[in-house]
């Protein structure tokens, strides 16, 4: 009995210590529960959702250039390894399509969003500015997520009367992972979840505090991106009042002042933020391929440089425009064609180019297209003329009492002022316009509106 | 009286010398069969403690009292030999010849790292065991692993064709589930490879899943079982069932290898030198097209896409330049193996000592592998009842990869060089010119492992033993990858370094008692004990960009630094025991019993327990067949029990962030790597196996085994859809089962002076999924053709049925799950979703073969043998990659085989290959499905022995000349058509099999 108790003893000295032996310390891969445990470590969560934003298959390449390849701004200056292609060619289909990747991440954004949601609430060591910049964040992220995938994967708010037609999965919260996923919501919900997210952010960011040390105020999410987001989306969805009346708020308060036609063409060189920019993307650590190797054909042995400018969009520049050729575009020689590329976007290796999401110039040309929508002529032609002036003040104004031909004119201008921007396919699509390519070697360079082309396949994983 | 006492003592004195001159017993010990001397047999008189051993000549000399001549007894005993007495019978010389005994590898059996050696009647698991001969340790091959190929029933070896990488062993067909693929799930499935125990002390597995991002990539794996001097090796066993492999609980689910190294021998110091060299050349290589072959496709493939036929005669390139890629980057092979061994020692110390050198060149050229081995093994008593045995072994490995861009051939209408002589720049494809890779960077891994252990073991009584073990094994790499600017790998970055520095140690050790006594017919063996492990894998990454200066490659050369680290451990203890149970030596039970606690769920501490139950029934030693002549050895086995499979990555449960820096801003970040998934826990094992074992006629052996394993709760990853922000996750998503039975026969069917020795096994394994669990989709990739459906194995290729192509569009078409054939459609992609959708593909074939194994033949005359291993495997399939064959999916930017001269191109052409076109074709057809049934003649080794006389004349010298063929032969069972490509050729595609022949001496002095 003695001996037998002796052994019991041995037994729980083993045990305990044992306990002790297998806790090992929080390595590389903490597990959910405890990264929003504390302040800290939620933080970390944040600070990679705006490192997934700059990645590859977000707004580096798919999420941000994919209305350029598909509406007619880019052409290939490659015949193989041509990044984007089958959005080129609309042949992606939802078993093999190269927007997968940012379909994913734009649902990992809302994930890990909805996990802010669930969390941090919880969290004791931070103060509520803390915890509301974070919400604040969270909801900008997955309202920027939601409008990404509306409308890039489902056709325009007005393709329907009541925008009724089929939209993208809406996630509000996360569901067990064994739970099969709703079916996509309509896009006038996914348009109101993301007005309510936005609007909810901006009431966070008022009583909240930065806590992203040395990162410029810019280069993260703020309440002025989240008003400014909402201009945009608030054009998709042909809320024309709501659109002037958030874009007046912005361009008053002058925060973002437009760049001038003396600093423009300066500005886009390099990795500084611009005065116009409202949020753009940081790459000021990195150093290695960014945007503009797909762009800059003066770097040698470049095997990303690929997206070439198409006559189609070459052509709508007057003389004198600054954003026309030899200003704003570099041209080289590949196989005896002559192909042009953008000056936005040529810095590489250590001079990586910022990846602009939202700069004034947009709620300028936003807010005329609103205006010029509702039949307030004189206000559109005011907003137009800002932008077009500033890129050829030789140009004079232009001057029309047609409204059709005040909003060509403008789409002409949103054209010439935001390509590579992601704009062109929306702008097409929302406005009814159809697809046509000129300067275009797909299989399929044109089609008419309505088209269920407009909107790409939605991925789908068997 | 002073003197005459001192005389007196003088006068003893010298006669006891005298009588003790007189009581001396010399003699000599030769073996039986070749009549040669035996140096360090140990000669024990009886019922004392006065031992002596023979020298070199095999003489030893005896001092005894005159009672002992006259009625001792020596006892000689010999490693190999049967132990023999002799009376002395007042003899004053003793010539002694001993018998070698032929059995005395086989009859004892390595059981597991925690039990003493078995004979082989006590043993009651499934156990095949692989002596040093049987490995055949002289032929060119790098690593014990991939000599195995053929060697064990049921253990099937998954060859590969580069140096110094991972093979895969599949013990009884594969327990774990495959992975189906997903791009962003980190830690893919459980491992399924089994656990390899050398002399007490695990090899940590080199997987990857705990790191952190920045280390997912980039960092290539090598094989720690590389770290095993193959000579070292006294032997090798196999555990295959439950009752043999549940005392590794939670790690035995694939399997447990168990090696064990040779120690010293008693005797005079001996000296073992070897040396071999050869020379290998690439055999079943891939006919790839030509320049102008090339040429012609691809100008027809831009036409078909619409292009007029000047410029696609543009775009095509030169029509007569023909570089020839494969022959400018590979070279013949080289193979050089240098080894010494040392050994001796006395009764009580015994030592070895072993070194070795290896260099093998790839035909790849810049590709190599260089192996230093150094193992140091000391067995000592102390006292009659304390034994220390310690072993420490290094090892040092160097390995140049820099060959990896000719996996994407290169198109061959460009040139090698520039009129200047300069490297041919090949952006525009996508990737570098090989030569100047070759030229310009660097792909170097140094490192090495080591593997030490000590036990010291007690045996306080008779019956009860106490022992402990402590053992290490490091594995340490470091890879350095130059990418020069001057080639297109590094030029964007104006020249980029990245060092891996990986650190693997673990430690382990474990305590136990034994206890076995022997009442009347009962005997019990009884070990309960305690293990704990841990292991740290600690990494560390630096990269460089911007080398102004491109000779001196280190990271402080560069303009742009950037580093990594990363840290982790996993630690387990575990609680086992084992108790052994026989009655008259005829009826054997075994049960055994383990609980592994480890750390890699979290703080969720996670233990499981596993149990295995085993009988034999020794049917020879019966009453009955005792008197039988013939039946030398009858056997029955069953058992049955649990195994487990820890070897997932950290936290899985829980869902994970991993760390990444830096992220945004510098600042650190976390980014969403797995969902969670509460469900998950831990795959068990059922594993029943009846055996029988069958020797005979003295000539003939026997042993068969039937098994039925079943893993239920198996792990993988599935698929979860895109809209939870994941690709994939784990989850215990299946019931699986392999049925199968695997047998040996040896037989000795020749052995008079001309002896022929055969041993066949073979493994026949079905795998089945019995039932999929826990929704989630089902199917992989289109690329990897998976699936996870029950009714078919884990390893099935799923996908469609090639109908051929229509003669008039030269579409391809393929059937549907629903029998419908559906034509490939070139303008409009979207319409060829249907055949993209794994949902309507079917079962094709299972990867694993139905049937595998080998047929050894040893033949020898005189001082003469010869050896040849035949390994076949029948009823596989095998889906090659389909960039070789592709319809011109990707012609304009790598080369493809010569088959696709056979394109479609003329409306009512018929013929196997498409119209040359851009579109994707469909991967996971029977169009690239092959049916991977082979027989080949792995080697054939000639061995020429020094003859006795001579052995003897030069006071025991030997010397052993031989010659070795690797890969001599391959039948496949589908034949390549005349001058096209086939199966034969596209099994290794870019990286060919090598046929090495090398021949060499080894020496014993």
């Amino acid at each position: 009995m003695k001996k037998l108790s002796i052994l019991l003893f041995i037994f729980f000295i083993i045990q305990t210590s044992c306990k002790k032996f297998l806790e090992t310390p929080v390595l590389n891969n903490v597990s959910v529960d405890d990264i929003f445990k504390d302040f800290q470590s939620a933080r970390l969560t944040m600070v990679d959702m705006y490192n997934l934003l700059r990645g590859t298959n977000y707004y580096l390449r798919d999420m941000y250039l994919y209305a350029d390849v598909a509406g007619g701004n880019i052409k290939y200056s490659r015949t193989s390894g041509q990044q984007l292609f089958q959005t080129y060619n609309f042949s992606n289909d939802p078993g093999n399509t190269d927007m997968e990747n940012a379909y994913l991440n734009a649902y990992k954004l809302i994930y890990n969003s909805n996990n802010v949601f669930k969390y941090v609430g919880n969290i004791s060591d931070a103060n509520q500015q803390q915890k509301n910049r974070i919400f604040a964040d969270a909801f900008v992220f997955r309202a920027l997520a939601h409008f990404d995938l509306v409308k890039t994967f489902a056709l325009p708010y007005n393709y329907t009367a009541n925008a009724s037609h089929r939209g993208v999965v809406l996630r509000l919260e996360n569901t067990s992972i064994t739970t099969p996923i709703a079916n996509s919501a309509a896009v006038n919900e996914v348009y109101t979840a993301i007005l309510k997210d936005l609007d909810s952010a901006v009431l966070r960011y008022s009583n909240s505090t930065n806590i992203y040390p040395g990162i410029a105020a810019k280069n993260t999410f703020s309440a002025d991106f989240a008003k400014a987001l909402k201009s945009r989306v608030l054009l998709y969805k042909e809320d024309y009042a709501a659109v002037v009346t958030t874009c007046n708020e912005l361009i008053a308060a002058n925060t973002y002042p437009l760049l001038t036609t003396s600093n423009y063409i300066s500005s886009w060189r390099g990795r500084s933020n611009f005065s116009e920019s409202i949020f753009e993307l940081a790459f000021d650590n990195i150093i290695g391929t960014g945007i503009g190797n797909y762009f800059n054909p003066r770097v040698s042995g470049n095997i990303f440089l690929q997206y070439a400018t198409t006559t189609d969009l070459l052509s709508l520049y007057s003389a004198g425009d600054i954003r026309s050729k030899p200003s704003f575009f570099v041209d080289t020689t590949i196989s005896s064609v002559t192909y042009s590329y953008t000056r936005k976007y040529q810095g590489t290796g250590d001079s990586i180019n910022n990846i602009k999401i939202f700069r004034t110039s947009e709620l300028y040309l936003n807010r005329a297209e609103a205006h010029a929508k509702i039949g307030n002529l004189s206000l559109a032609l005011a907003d137009l003329n800002m932008i077009r002036l500033r890129a050829n003040p030789s140009a004079g104004n232009f001057n029309s009492t047609n409204q059709t031909e005040i909003i060509n004119e403008i789409l002409n201008e949103r054209r010439r002022e935001l390509c590579f921007e992601g704009h062109l396919l929306f702008d097409i699509a929302r406005n009814k316009r159809n697809l046509q390519r000129v300067d275009c070697s797909s299989a399929v360079c044109s089609f008419n509106y309505p088209d269920n082309r407009f909107a790409s396949p939605i991925p789908v994983i068997f | 009286m002073k003197i005459a006492f001192s005389f007196l003592i003088f006068l003893i004195s010298l006669s006891a010398i005298a009588q003790n001159q007189n009581l001396v017993v010399t003699g000599n010990v030769s073996s039986a069969d070749e009549n040669l001397p035996l140096d360090g047999v140990v000669i024990k008189l009886k019922n004392t403690n006065k031992t002596v051993v023979t020298d070199a000549k095999g003489n030893f000399s005896f001092k005894l009292t005159a009672d002992e001549k006259k009625s001792g007894v020596f006892i000689f005993s010999y490693t190999g030999f049967l132990k023999q007495e002799t009376k002395i019978l007042n003899r004053n010389f003793i010539n002694v010849s001993l018998q070698q005994n032929l059995e005395s590898l086989k009859e004892v059996v390595v059981t597991n790292s925690y039990s003493k050696p078995k004979r082989k009647e006590e043993v009651v698991g499934s156990i095949a065991t692989v002596s040093a001969a049987e490995l055949q340790t002289t032929r060119p091959i790098e690593s014990f692993d991939k000599m195995l190929e053929g060697l064990v029933p049921g253990l099937q070896v998954q060859t590969n064709t580069e140096l110094g990488t991972p093979v895969k062993i599949n013990i009884r067909g594969q327990n774990s589930l495959s992975n189906l693929g997903g791009s962003n799930v980190t830690a893919l499935t459980t491992s399924s490879q089994p656990l390899f125990v050398v002399d007490g002390v695990p090899i940590i597995e080199q997987r990857k899943g705990d790191e952190p991002i920045a280390f997912l990539s980039g960092e290539e794996l090598l094989n720690p079982i590389a770290g095993i001097n193959p000579d070292d090796i006294e032997s090798i066993s196999v555990l295959k069932d439950a009752a043999a492999t549940a005392i590794y609980g939670a790690n035995a689910n694939n399997g447990v290898i168990i090696i064990t190294t040779k120690k010293g021998k008693q005797g005079k110091t001996r000296l073992n030198i070897g040396y071999s060299t050869g020379r290998s050349a690439p055999i079943n290589q891939v006919k790839w097209l030509s320049g102008p072959q090339y040429f012609e496709l691809v100008r027809e493939l831009y036409i078909n896409q619409g292009r007029a036929p000047f410029e696609a005669e543009l775009l095509a390139g030169s029509n007569k330049m023909n570089t020839p890629w494969f022959e400018l980057t590979n070279q013949y092979g080289a193979f050089n193996n240098l080894d010494f061994d040392l050994s001796g020692g006395n009764e009580n110390t015994t030592f070895r000592l072993s070194a070795s050198y290896q260099e093998q060149q790839a035909m790849q050229k810049g590709n190599d592998f260089k192996k230093i081995f150094f193992t140091l093994r000391l067995d000592h008593k102390i006292g009659s009842k304390f034994s220390l045995t310690t072993k420490v072994a290094p090892s040092f490995t160097n390995k140049n990869g820099l060959n990896v861009y000719s996996n994407v051939p290169i198109i061959p209408n460009v040139p090698s060089y520039n009129a200047d002589g300069t490297f041919y720049q090949l952006s525009n494809l996508n990737v570098p010119n090989p030569l100047a890779v070759l030229a310009q960077n660097t792909n170097t891994h140094t490192g090495g492992t080591l593997d030490a252990s000590t036990q010291l073991s007690y045996q306080a009584t008779k019956t009860l033993r106490f022992s402990s073990v402590v053992g290490i094994n490091a594995f340490l790499n470091k890879q350095t990858i130059y990418e020069s600017a001057l080639n297109a790998t590094g030029n964007t970055k104006g020249g980029s370094l990245q060092i891996y520095d990986r650190q693997n140690f673990s430690w382990i050790t474990f305590h136990q008692a034994t206890w076995a006594p022997k009442i009347k017919e009962h005997a019990f063996d009884v070990t309960a004990g305690f293990e704990a492990q841990s292991t740290t894998t600690r990494l560390l990454k630096g990269t460089g960009s911007g080398f102004t200066y491109d000779r001196i490659r280190e990271l402080s050369m560069a303009q742009r630094q950037l580093s990594a680290s990363s840290n982790q451990i996993n630690s387990s203890y575990s609680i086992y025991a084992q108790a052994a149970y026989n009655f008259k030596s005829k009826y054997f039970v075994n049960l055994t019993s383990r609980l592994d606690a480890a750390s890699i769920f979290g703080t969720d501490i996670n233990s499981t327990i596993n149990s295995s139950i085993g009988a034999g029934w020794l049917i020879s030693a019966e009453d009955l067949f005792k008197k039988s002549t013939w039946i030398d050895f009858l056997r029955l086995r069953v058992s049955y029990g649990t195994t487990g499979n820890s070897r997932i990555g950290s936290y899985q449960a829980r869902g994970i962030y991993s760390l990444t820096s830096p992220s945004y801003g510098n600042l650190v970040g976390a980014s969403p790597s797995s969902a969670p998934n509460e469900n998950l826990g831990w795959e068990k094992g059922y594993k029943t196996n009846i055996g029988l074992d069958f020797a005979f006629g003295k000539r003939f052996n026997l042993t068969l085994d039937f098994y039925n394993n079943i893993t239920d709760d198996a792990i993988s990853t599935v698929m979860v859809p895109l809209e939870t922000g994941f690709t994939g996750l784990l989850a215990n998503t299946a019931k699986m089962r392999n049925r199968g039975f695997d047998a040996g026969i040896s037989a000795k069917i020749l052995n008079k002076a001309f002896k022929w020795n055969s041993t066949f096994n073979f493994g026949f394994n079905r795998g089945v999924i019995l039932e999929v669990k826990n929704g989630g989709s089902r199917y992989s990739t289109s690329n990897m053709a998976g699936v996870l459906r029950a009714g078919v194995s884990t390893t099935a290729i799923w996908g469609f049925n090639f109908v051929g192509i229509e003669p008039a569009t030269g579409a391809p078409q393929y059937l549907d799950n629903t029998g419908k054939i559906i034509t490939y459609d070139f303008v409009n992609a979207a319409n060829n979703a249907p055949l993209r959708s794994m949902q309507n593909a079917y079962y094709l074939g299972d990867r694993l073969p139905k049937l595998q194994g080998g047929f050894i033949n040893r033949f020898s005359y005189k001082n003469f043998s010869v050896t040849i291993n035949i390994v076949y495997s029948i009823g596989g399939k095998d889906l090659i990659d389909y960039n070789l064959e592709a319809d011109g999916n990707n012609l304009t930017n790598r080369n493809g085989s010569v088959n696709l001269m056979d394109r479609w191109n003329t409306p009512g052409q018929i013929t196997k290959v498409g119209k040359l076109n851009f579109a994707l074709p469909i991967v996971n057809s029977t169009r690239y499905l092959y049916d991977a049934t082979y027989f080949k003649i792995g080697n054939i080794s000639l061995s020429y022995e020094l003859p006795k006389e001579v052995i003897k004349k030069l006071k025991g010298f030997r010397a052993n000349l031989f010659f070795n063929v690797t890969n001599v032969l391959y039948w496949y069972k589908e034949k390549s058509p005349i001058d096209r490509n086939g199966y034969r050729e596209y099994r290794f595609s870019s990286f060919p099999e090598a046929r090495t022949a090398n021949t060499g001496i080894r020496i014993s002095i």
